[in-house]
């Protein structure tokens, strides 16, 4: 009977006819429910475009598609396109397990590279070779609650804010409501666990964390000193911001949602928390808008942007169909598609713009992220210090609580991660770290000029 | 005895030797297959640097001196400083030099010194044995448990399903459930603190004096030690001792009994002697578990910080291995840490065996 079971249940399985495997697209991508679903409808969209190509979805959490994507390789099944996350693009540039693009890029005349975002292009190219191309991106802008604004009377975030003005605006939201000794509604929070947060702070000061060559690591910059103190002073000493701490068991986005914080730094993802089915009753309880971040001496801003890309593993003959899917993914109906998830912003120019004019639905600013993009890049750094880093990104928690001062801590890091860059040189004198092609400061991006006469309403 | 020799082989007993090694090859298969080799394997990565994307490149035994060796460095001297309100924090001593064109600068003071290749190796080493230091104590209180569990009284059954199923409850909702309680603004241990020692005034009362708990490098690891006790003290350890103590005789609590000995007496002269196997066995599997713990702990809960505080060998091996793409020296600390294993078992049987009593 067991066995009469077992067989019968295989047979169900395995008698649908499987794909012949030259016609079937493997695309590794985040297990995200807002990803698959928008794989889904990828799938959907591509097969009315080549019905005869099945896309095999093999799905993994975002932080650690990296992790699947190197073992695939290594066990020789690697996926045809796979998503990449951006720090750890250039690690596989560096170990030529990423196919360069430019080739398909410029003999294919369907494709206009003019029609997506160059910044965000720009993420994906290293030593002069484009190797991935972005599909949904995002800058990071400041989220606020309009309603708490409203009650505290305080004036809106503009463009125009500088760090001083964020400051000054956070203090008058701090307040201990029930009495009991601790505040429990707050001006200001930016994640400092997250590197694309805090370093915005950092560029707009005119630091930089590590040489354009990466071959040094500039932690121990008076600008960068300074920044990390600054962000650390915001809950330690001016009491705008709550301790990271305090926000492990609760995130940002909720404590902005329950109405006692003011203003997060946060990417367009955050929309998704706000419009989950299960936070419907406390929007109704405010209105939320977002504003470009303030700026200092620049102004910069992190993006975050899904790439697609090839592994340089996947059979030549498959390489047309990889290239035929990711040529999709950015252009008309494969952004449309990304459109219509309405999260991260597409990196067509054309389809983006139309994301963010949507009147009468908050954010009513929504083209602030727009704006961001010429100011924006991703915050890398050398895999050589990866250890350092991340050590010295634990130490610096330790600045956040108060319990360090960033000055050490920061010329700690240099140090170590300027030795392992060092250590890395002189085992591989034969290898070069990869380079970020695009590597503009800040005080030279072209886009919209600092703003000496302040604008009294935003764009 | 040639006759004997060649029945040893015949027939039956050929037959009956073959079905028994057919029937252990399955797992031994799976031992072959995901155990040894692997592990000769890795003896192997040891000796290279090996990046995983790219074939292992042969080094000899530079992982090994990457994390075992020294090296003379200068390094920035600190000093304490103290800030009007009173806290005091450390930073780099700062001192004037001249340059080559007369203009003067300020530089960091440095001191010649004798580091390790790998400062972190040694810290994270220092982190797991600091992390041992629960295995005592849950031994303790694992024995208190079972020498009350021991008792014959109403509803004990239930007493011991109580105090079990923290160590059968899933590792990660209980390292997040800690996480809330050990939250500094509003975890349940700070206020339950503020609430009972805060009212005799041996709490403070300024919250930002409060006990950080995971987000110190001082208290992350004695909460960490709190949290295994809390989890394993009614556990395993609990259910072996209350084993042994079923089985000792009670005939020789009598003899105590009427010899006139106390309880205190009766503990340690009839009852620690008889349960030494168990014991013995809790110290040698303490330890071994002990080099090899932390890993989830620091994954679920800290990420290993606050200023890796709370990353074992474990958890820097598997950051090597799968985080930095750095197989090589993941094998070799990870071989390393095999070698320490097996000494301490060897001198835990040579030394702690002769205390053991059958």
């Amino acid at each position: 009977m067991f066995v009469t079971i077992t067989m019968t249940m295989g047979w169900i399985t395995y008698s649908k006819k499987p794909h012949p495997i030259e016609k079937t697209l493997k695309v590794l991508g985040p297990s995200d429910a807002s990803y698959v679903k928008m794989q889904d409808n990828f799938n959907a969209q591509y097969k009315i475009l080549h019905p005869d190509i099945e896309i095999q979805y093999i799905s993994f959490p975002w932080n650690n598609i990296w992790r699947k994507l190197e073992f695939l390789i290594v066990a020789n099944i690697p996926p045809d396109v796979s998503n990449i996350e951006q720090p750890y693009l250039p690690q596989f540039v560096h170990m030529g397990r990423v196919e360069a693009l430019d080739e398909w890029m410029k003999n294919d005349p369907e494709f206009d590279a003019s029609s997506l975002y160059k910044r965000c292009l720009d993420e994906g190219n290293w030593n002069n070779e484009q190797y991935a191309l972005p599909y949904v991106f995002s800058p990071v802008c400041l989220w606020y609650n309009k309603t708490l604004f409203d009650r505290e009377q305080v004036a809106y975030p503009t463009r125009d804010w500088n760090l001083d003005d964020l400051v000054s605006a956070a203090e008058k939201f701090t307040r201990d409501l029930d009495g009991d000794g601790i505040p429990d509604q707050y001006g200001f929070f930016t994640n400092n666990n997250h590197w694309n947060r805090y370093s915005p702070f950092i560029w707009m000061r005119g630091g930089e964390l590590f040489s354009a060559d990466w071959k040094r690591c500039t932690f121990d910059d008076p600008n960068v000193m300074t920044s990390f103190q600054w962000l650390a002073d915001l809950a330690l000493k001016t009491k705008a911001s709550p301790k990271p701490i305090y926000l492990s068991s609760i995130t940002s986005v909720n404590l902005m949602l329950s109405g006692r914080l003011a203003m997060i730094t946060d990417t367009r993802y955050a929309m998704a928390n706000f419009y989950l089915e299960k936070n419907k009753d406390k929007i109704k309880n405010f209105v939320f808008d977002v504003s470009e971040l303030p700026h200092d001496k620049t102004r910069a801003s992190c993006f975050v942007v899904s790439e697609l890309m090839i592994p340089s593993t996947t059979a030549p003959e498959r390489k047309k169909m990889a290239w035929d899917y990711l040529k999709f993914v950015v252009g008309k109906e494969g952004q449309e598609v990304v459109a219509k998830e309405d999260q991260g912003l597409a990196t067509r120019i054309e389809t983006a713009e139309r994301m963010v004019a949507h009147p009468g639905r908050m954010p009513e600013h929504d083209r602030a992220f727009i704006d961001s993009v010429e100011y924006s890049r991703y915050c890398y750094w050398p895999f050589p210090a990866d250890e350092q880093w991340f050590a010295t990104r634990s130490d610096l928690s330790s600045v956040w609580n108060g319990q360090l001062q960033a000055e050490p801590v920061c010329r700690k890091g240099a140090a170590g991660m300027t030795k392992a860059i060092e250590d890395f040189s002189r085992f591989h004198p034969e290898k070069e770290l990869p380079v970020h092609t695009e590597f503009v400061p800040f005080d030279k991006r072209s886009g919209p000029a600092l703003a000496d006469a302040r604008d009294e309403t935003q764009r | 005895m040639k006759k004997y020799e060649e029945s040893r082989w015949s027939g039956g007993r050929f037959r009956e030797a073959l079905a028994g090694y057919g029937f252990i090859s399955g797992n031994f298969l799976g031992f072959l297959v995901f155990t040894s080799i692997p592990i000769v394997i890795s003896l192997y990565l040891a000796f290279t640097e090996y990046h995983v994307l790219t074939p292992p490149k042969w080094v000899g035994m530079r992982n090994f001196k990457e994390i075992l060796w020294c090296h003379y460095e200068d390094v920035p001297v600190m000093e304490k400083v103290k800030t009007a309100d009173g806290n005091e924090f450390e930073q780099i001593k700062m001192k004037t030099v001249t340059n080559p064109d007369g203009t003067t600068a300020q530089a960091a003071e440095t001191v010649r010194k004798l580091r390790p290749n790998d400062y972190n190796f040694w810290h994270y080493s220092y982190n797991t044995v600091f992390l041992m230091m629960g295995i005592p104590i849950g031994m303790a209180l694992s024995l208190s448990m079972a020498l009350i569990m021991n008792q014959k009284i109403r509803g004990i059954t239930f007493w011991r399903t109580i105090f079990f199923l923290p160590s059968v409850t899933a590792g990660v909702a209980v390292y997040l459930l800690w996480t809330w309680i050990y939250n500094p603004e509003q975890g349940l241990l700070n206020l339950f603190l503020h609430h009972t020692l805060g009212y005799l005034g041996l709490f403070p009362e300024d919250h930002a004096k409060w006990p950080q708990w995971l987000g110190s490098a001082n208290l992350a690891k004695p909460s960490l030690i709190l949290m295994g006790l809390w989890i394993g003290a009614g556990g395993y350890n609990m259910i072996l001792y209350l084993a042994a103590l079923q089985g000792v005789d009670p005939q020789l609590y009598e003899a105590a009994m009427i010899d006139g000995a106390t309880s205190w007496q009766k503990f340690v002269h009839v009852t620690w002697p008889l349960i030494s196997p168990t014991t013995f066995f809790i110290v040698v599997m303490g330890i071994i578990g002990g080099f090899q713990g932390g890993f989830m702990q620091a994954y679920v809960m800290t990420e290993g910080g606050p200023q890796g505080s709370t990353t074992t060998l474990s958890y820097y091996i598997f950051n090597n291995a799968f985080t930095w793409f750095n197989m090589g020296k993941a094998a070799a600390i990870a071989w390393f840490l095999f070698l320490v294993v097996f000494v301490m078992t060897i001198l835990n049987w040579r030394f702690g065996g002769k205390k053991v009593n059958y």
